[in-house]
């Protein structure tokens, strides 16, 4: 019997993925950690700090002359970085910045966890692997609620910020937005995940066809 | 599931054990062992032939029928 050898690909995106993992475990920790910290001793020190976020122009829309004739130019989508010395950052909105990253964080390493033990177990010549199924269910479930819980954070952190913030010819935008091909991939691990169970079903049959 | 595959007996009778038969018919010991044991869900025509082969018998010799 062929002994099965996982696909060059395979292989080096495995690699990635647990680079990716362990990466962002300790980077993820390091600033959830320091920020506090950080916030704390720096009375004094002008640590500067941005947060980015959704904003609006107030004048977003222009007419431009193209060789066709006028055209209406809108700007959409634009980011805004607010930068400001830490120490001078309302606890409440920092506790409200803490937490939005840290659930997006703990979500995006569960993610990592489980696609890591996918490709783990992929290697090991078991793709139809019975947990493996399961896994796969709950990467597309973790991913559906990352896209769920950051659109609705980052609403909250928004209408935070806009509290905050007044003056200025820039304004924070928010609204609910979803990062939609977040959601069809996470569809797509779910019903990929209910095939791979039918697969691994078959292929317990197929191991008592002798 | 009804269907026994009476595998011991025939073993028994021809004075074989079940690695020797594994050897001569190509399948392996766990493979049999799991046919030996009623666990199987199927069974090919080709190892049919092959045992049938080694042991000299009919299929209907190792495969029987009780609902």
């Amino acid at each position: 019997m062929q002994t099965y050898r996982a696909d060059r690909v395979v292989r080096v995106l495995s690699t990635l993925v647990s680079i990716a993992y362990f990466g962002l475990w300790s980077l993820g920790v390091t600033l959830l950690v320091c920020a506090p910290a950080a916030k704390l001793i720096s009375a004094g020190r002008n640590w500067i700090w941005q947060v980015e976020f959704p904003a609006n122009l107030p004048d977003p829309a222009t007419t431009v002359q193209t060789t066709w004739g006028p055209a209406l130019f809108v700007v959409r989508e634009v980011r805004g970085r607010l930068q400001f010395p830490v120490g001078l950052l309302p606890w409440r909105l920092f506790a409200v910045l803490w937490v939005h990253v840290a659930v997006v964080l703990g979500l995006t390493l569960l993610s990592l966890h489980h696609l890591r033990q996918i490709f783990r177990r992929v290697q090991d010549g078991a793709p139809f692997d019975a947990d493996n199924a399961l896994r796969m269910r709950t990467l597309g479930l973790l991913l559906l609620a990352l896209a769920v819980f950051n659109g609705i954070a980052t609403l909250v952190t928004t209408l935070a910020l806009r509290a905050e913030l007044s003056g200025g010819s820039v304004s924070v935008a928010s609204g609910l937005h979803f990062n939609l091909p977040l959601v069809f991939a996470a569809l797509v691990l779910v019903v990929l995940a209910e095939i791979f169970r039918r697969g691994s079903e078959l292929e317990r049959e197929q191991a008592l066809v002798i | 599931m009804p269907i026994y595959v009476t595998l011991d007996r025939l073993l028994d009778q021809r004075g074989m054990t079940l690695t020797e038969l594994s050897e001569r018919v190509g399948i392996t010991l766990a493979n049999l062992s799991i046919l030996k044991t009623n666990k199987a869900r199927a069974i090919r025509f080709s190892t049919l032939e092959a045992l049938c082969a080694e042991l000299e018998c009919q299929p209907a010799d190792l495969l029987t029928y009780d609902d």
